[in-house]
């Protein structure tokens, strides 16, 4: 029954690629390009919504969050996983622990920015919730540094697997 | 990128306009205009392609001098 359903996803999606493209090249890029605006735009968009909704309420409440979550956290892990697969990191970033330190360093000031304003809505205590913004930021620091270390050691084989990969073809 | 002036005037030359060029290679008109305005870079297969229809070799259609030649970022 399970390989009968995979069998039958797999020609509806092949019978997908038959359809003839209208699109010549110059189009094919343009919208490429233009899938490419309206994805990002749906990624930061998704992260500023979470923000916002949990400022406006108060509260980080993940009944209200779950959706934009699930679908901001698929879009990141697509696009991490399959870069990474493809052997590429970034256009204008290179995958250097000093880029990896700012980067995290970005995040956890915004992520104890997010979390002091969060603990002084939800309790008005501006001590309390600087404690709390500069402890969620450090971790968040540390965390998405070690992420960022973790997923440049990742890469790195990768790519060295890919030109081995090359290599035996040429 | 500097306008491709070598394709509009084979194109002239056999008597053809924008989107009879463009039927023949099996594109819309815009690309072939975007390519003669040098706002678009085609693929070799395209290039090819438009050689073929024109009679002419690629290096008459798009070959650019060092001096022509911009790099785009």
């Amino acid at each position: 029954m399970m390989k009968k359903s995979v069998n039958s996803k797999t020609v509806h999606t092949k019978a997908l690629h038959k359809l003839k493209n209208n699109l010549d090249e110059m189009q094919e890029q343009k919208m490429l390009k233009i899938e490419h605006n309206g994805c990002w735009l749906a990624f930061w968009g998704l992260f500023a919504s979470m923000i916002i909704q949990s400022l406006a309420y108060g509260r980080l409440d993940w009944k209200y969050l779950a959706g934009e979550w699930i679908v901001f956290m698929c879009l990141a892990l697509y696009i991490g996983i399959d870069c990474i697969r493809n052997g590429l990191w970034d256009r204008r970033f290179s995958p250097t622990p000093a880029v990896n330190l700012i980067a995290s360093l970005l995040a956890g000031v915004v992520l104890g920015v997010f979390n002091f304003a969060l603990s002084y809505l939800m309790y008005n205590e501006l001590y309390d919730a600087a404690i709390v913004g500069i402890v969620l930021g450090l971790c968040g620091f540390g965390f998405c540094f070690m992420a960022l270390t973790f997923c440049v050691s990742i890469y790195k084989k990768r790519v060295k697997s890919l030109e081995k990969e090359d290599d035996k073809e040429t | 990128m500097s306008k491709n002036l070598a394709i509009k005037a084979a194109r002239a030359h056999k008597d053809m306009t924008q989107k009879d060029l463009a039927e023949a290679v099996g594109v819309s008109r815009q690309t072939i205009n975007a390519i003669e305005k040098g706002e678009y870079n085609p693929t070799i297969k395209l290039c090819r392609a438009i050689c073929r229809v024109l009679n002419r070799t690629l290096d008459e259609l798009f070959w650019e001098d060092d001096n022509d030649e911009e790099v785009s970022e």
